[in-house]
């Protein structure tokens, strides 16, 4: 009756554990966002917009401003997340990009942080920053950016 | 590079292993995937350093003595900086240092510097313009030729790429003027390069003339143009190459040839097919290759060759990426198998065509080192570099065999 029990609790933890994860994923799904200085004009962007972006073959705001592009390393999770649910690309593809313009002189890579903390950071003192964080890292330095 | 053959090889092995010191412990200091960063980051600094091991059979010598021993004379050293000078100028410039096989001593040179301007940029258009020394923008690869981690193996195929006549496919001095076009998730990419190419490497003006030549070809002119449509993902691209070369030859000291010009035409299509976690590419060039005015001891000749593959790649995991290709290149369309070649000239009938069926793995030790093995079943010598093969006295044979090792890396 016991190990009976015993094993009913087991389940039900395990149950839970399955869905935390599978609420954790849906979250995760959301959880990261485009972000600009707070300061930065209001500007709706499309997802093909936000790629052509990132991938570097854009370097210039609306008005004509340089842009300047941050990211996280390959490996950070919130940047495989941001490819996968945001550009819909994978990470490698990026670095594909980035590494034909760097290495034949027809464009830079962007600029890459060690941390969201220093994604903020950037973020607030570089001009025409654009990067992605998670959500629940935004604050007053920075703006989300909603893809229309 | 070109007078490092056959005269002093002490001075550009000593700057080989300087060069190839350097650049490992400038890699292994900078760490990681990241580049250096100046001036709030307006400057970037990036590079590479790759070493390839090179084992082949039967007499048959690719990128050095590779069928009598173990060929280290692979070794790709690079540096380049990109400076942002305003919204709308940048400037670019590359040093590599190459090593391969009996051509390429490991000399420093400048690979590519240009002055890009850019004249519009918006979410549905690019315009702009690149002068000084640019990549010729050709197929998939060619821009980037020279970085293994931009490259489906440890060398790119060599129908379509081949290393003996890389140089007139390698730089150019000139402009080079480029566009985008978007429209939903389709992009159209233009990019062209006129100018003088360079042209004075050993190994093409040996393909061209043969072994023995005391000249050297000098870079007249090359137009390039390349028209590429893909898929904003990645998911495929399409791609179609035209380029016309053309190159003086400059006599040597009581040479038997006169001054002449050689030629080279190449129309090549390119497809690419990316389906997590396949992907397919291929490529076909129809080319022509020729020579005029050299005189009696070289008379006026021109092949239509035609080069073509097919690769297969699966990415087993984040780390992993297993491929398979089939390369095939006829340096005489008309004569693919080689019978007239075998009866007009000394040169025996698998000198006419090359067929390499390749396996192939990459791992990724780091985001910013990685690992390559390769086995190449090949038939055919139509590719085999000359100046390598040139001294060993015993012929190349028709089946071979090679196996390569290649690390990297970048920063």
């Amino acid at each position: 009756m016991r190990a009976h029990k015993l094993h009913d609790w087991h389940l039900g933890h395990c149950l839970a554990a399955l869905l935390c994860a599978m609420l954790s994923f849906v979250a995760c799904a959301q959880e990261v966002i485009t972000i600009v200085a707070a300061d930065a004009p209001q500007l709706a962007l499309s997802r093909n917009a936000l790629r052509t972006m990132f991938s570097m073959r854009l370097n210039k705001w609306p008005d004509g401003s340089n842009m300047t592009v941050y990211v996280l390393p390959d490996n950070d999770p919130t940047h495989v997340m941001f490819c996968k649910e945001v550009l819909d690309v994978f990470p490698h593809q990026l670095r594909q990009v980035w590494d034909r313009l760097v290495f034949s002189g027809t464009g830079q890579a962007p600029r890459e942080v060690a941390s969201e903390e220093e994604m903020l950071a950037r973020m607030a003192t570089t001009p025409g920053a654009i990067g992605y964080i998670r959500r629940k890292k935004l604050d007053e330095r920075v703006r989300g950016l909603e893809l229309r | 590079m070109s007078g490092y053959v056959g005269s002093n090889f002490a001075e550009p092995r000593r700057m080989r292993r300087l060069c190839a010191r350097i650049g490992w412990a400038f890699c292994l200091a900078a760490g990681p995937a990241q580049a250096l960063e100046f001036f709030d980051g307006d400057v970037q600094l990036h590079g590479f350093a790759s070493q390839a091991a090179i084992r082949s059979n039967h007499n048959n010598n690719f990128l050095g003595p590779s069928s009598r021993e173990t060929s280290l004379r692979f070794t790709e050293l690079g540096l380049n900086v990109a400076a942002r000078l305003g919204p709308r100028l940048n400037l670019a410039a590359q040093v590599v240092s190459r090593s391969a096989g009996a051509d390429a001593h490991g000399a420093l040179r400048v690979d590519f510097a240009l002055a890009d301007l850019n004249l519009q940029d918006t979410e549905t258009s690019r315009l702009g313009l690149r002068a000084g020394r640019v990549k010729i923008p050709y197929g998939f690869y060619n821009s980037t030729r020279d970085i293994a981690f931009t490259r489906p193996g440890v060398v790119l195929p060599q129908s379509i790429y081949p290393e003996r006549v890389r140089a007139f496919s390698d730089t150019l001095d000139g402009l080079a003027p480029y566009a985008r076009l978007s429209a939903g998730e389709a992009e159209l990419l233009f990019e062209a390069a006129l100018g003088k190419p360079r042209l004075d490497d050993r190994e093409t003006t040996v393909t061209f003339i043969g072994n023995g030549v005391r000249g050297r070809f000098e870079g007249d002119t090359a137009a390039i143009g390349r028209v590429m449509l893909q898929e904003q993902r990645g998911t495929w691209r399409l791609a179609y190459s035209q380029a016309q070369l053309r190159g003086d030859y400059r006599q040597g000291e009581r040479d038997p040839l006169l001054k002449g010009r050689v030629k080279l035409h190449l129309s090549l299509l390119s497809a690419e097919l990316n389906l997590e976690p396949w992907s397919f590419t291929a490529e076909h060039v129809f080319g022509y290759a020729g020579n005029t005015g050299l005189g009696i001891f070289r008379p006026d000749d021109g092949l239509p060759f035609e080069g073509a593959y097919l690769q297969g790649a699966w990415r087993a995991g984040p780390r992993w990426q297993w491929f398979l290709r089939y390369d095939s290149y006829y340096q005489d369309r008309n004569d693919r198998d080689g019978t007239w070649l075998a009866s007009h000239t000394p040169l025996p009938s698998h000198a006419a065509y090359a067929r390499d069926r390749t396996l192939g793995v990459r791992f990724d030790v780091s985001p910013s080192f990685m690992l390559r093995a390769e086995y190449h079943r090949v038939n055919g010598t139509a590719w085999l570099p000359v100046l390598d093969n040139a001294d060993s006295g015993r012929p190349p044979q028709r089946d071979w065999d090679m196996f390569m090792l290649l690390g990297s890396l970048r920063f």
